[in-house]
């Protein structure tokens, strides 16, 4: 248990609303974090490349996504963060969105900060270019 | 045991759950589940509306935004459908939406969702929410019973038979079978009421009807037909047969005394079966039932208490 209790202390996560949200059940909160772990790198990516094409529809349906899911976690950096690049897909502003991409980024390495080793170990190597 | 779990299946309402996101989509699977109810995750609008139409799901639970077609769309879709066919249940309809499509959600009601909660959802909220759904689909349930059933007897109502009827002469046609039907009547039903009350008319009618009941096939359809008359439809049955089982109805009613305070009487019952024999493909109902109702006139004209049966036969 000593991950989630990391996790409880400070953090990316607001673990009393999640747990309520889950039943209390913290394997099941574990599971659901591994899914958002792979669904986030999936997006990530189709992200950045979404922001150098200038797709502003595609900004606004991954920020939309990964919003609701960062929400459904009670990841409330990542569900800002979120809401910000899919606002700025909304109005186009791509500029905007380049500025949300990298707080992405800074509040996704808080979350893998708070993982246990070799959960990090898997993000580093999925995603070498996180650090 | 068995028993006991076969019977809460029938209580346990079937939820859609339609979301696009795996996380948002596995925390409502598990909560809905938790609460009782059995769940069919989609994850886009196209598997939804595949579930829906052949899963028997009663409450739905749609994302908004989902590829493919969204929550929207597939509320207007689902009202579309709501009422093509009596036996069509009601599908109750909570929308997910973000915080901000909220002011959206005019648009959701109008496209015919029920209720809405904003994601991410708070868990009681959505519990209670359900329940509401719950309430309103017992409740057309029980409306819809209502509606097919007559309401002193139990037994099918008129307008429920009809398409009873329609469905046994299909399937009489389909499987090259007979299909007959019996007209009843209570003899002298009107001095019955008329000496004794309405309230022992209704008695009458009650004790006839469990008597019916109790004597036809599991597969026989009994309804009320008009005030003492009813209906019994039999399949696979030739004239010989529904002879036979007319009989024994009214045998078994005219043996049976009916007793109220100080009050004990006997009746009688006539009558009228039309049988298609065998393979008639012509048949339909009305003319089933105009047959067996010139029966009965035949067995009234008899001297009452007494079976007439009519053939009828292809007319090639």
């Amino acid at each position: 248990m000593s991950d989630m209790d990391n996790l409880k202390n400070a953090g990316p996560i607001d673990m009393d609303s999640v747990l309520e949200r889950v039943g209390g059940d913290e394997s099941f909160l574990r599971e659901l974090l591994d899914i958002y772990i792979e669904d986030f790198i999936e997006k990530y990516a189709l992200l950045e490349q979404a922001i150098s094409q200038g797709d502003s529809n595609n900004i606004k349906e991954i920020g939309h996504s990964l919003k609701g899911s960062s929400g459904n976690l009670s990841l409330n950096g990542l569900h800002e963060t979120a809401y910000g690049i899919e606002l700025s897909g909304k109005e186009n502003d791509i500029e905007q969105a380049k500025i949300h991409f990298i707080r992405l980024k800074e509040e996704f390495k808080k979350l893998k900060d708070f993982l246990p080793l070799e959960k990090r170990q898997n993000i580093e190597q999925k995603m070498p270019n996180l650090e | 045991m068995v028993k006991q779990s076969t019977q809460n299946k029938e209580q346990i309402i079937k939820v859609l759950i339609a979301e696009d996101n795996a996380v948002s989509a596995k925390i409502l699977q598990k909560n809905i589940n938790d609460w009782g109810y059995e769940v069919v995750v989609a994850k886009d609008g196209k598997e939804a509306w595949a579930a829906l139409r052949n899963e028997g799901i009663r409450l739905a639970v749609l994302d908004w935004m989902m590829p493919e077609i969204n929550g929207i769309q597939l509320c207007k879709k689902i009202r579309e459908n709501d009422h093509k066919g009596e036996d069509q249940q009601y599908t109750y309809i909570i929308l997910l939406t973000a915080k901000d499509e909220q002011k959206d959600l005019i648009k959701g009601f109008s496209a015919g969702a029920d209720d809405y909660i904003t994601k991410p959802f708070n868990h009681l909220e959505l519990k209670a929410r359900l329940k509401t759904g719950k309430r309103i689909i017992d409740l057309q349930r029980q409306l819809q019973k209502q509606a097919s059933r007559d309401s002193l007897t139990g037994l099918w109502n008129r307008k429920r038979m009809f398409r009873i009827l329609d469905k046994e002469i299909h399937r009489a046609h389909r499987n090259n079978l007979p299909v007959a039907i019996l007209m009843i009547d209570i003899d002298k039903f009107k001095s019955i009421n008329d000496t004794y009350g309405h309230q022992i008319g209704d008695l009458v009618i009650n004790e006839v009807t469990d008597i019916l009941r109790k004597n036809i096939r599991s597969y026989d359809e009994i309804c009320r037909y008009g005030g003492d008359e009813f209906l019994v439809i039999l399949p696979n049955c030739n004239s010989a047969k529904t002879e036979l089982i007319g009989d024994r109805l009214r045998i078994n009613v005219t043996k049976h005394r009916i007793k109220s305070d100080n009050l004990s009487l006997n009746v009688a019952l006539s009558f009228g079966g039309a049988s298609t024999e065998g393979y008639a493909s012509d048949i339909t109902s009305e003319t089933l039932i105009m047959e067996a109702d010139e029966a009965l006139l035949e067995a009234k004209n008899r001297g009452r208490n007494c079976v007439v049966i009519k053939k009828i036969r292809d007319k090639m």
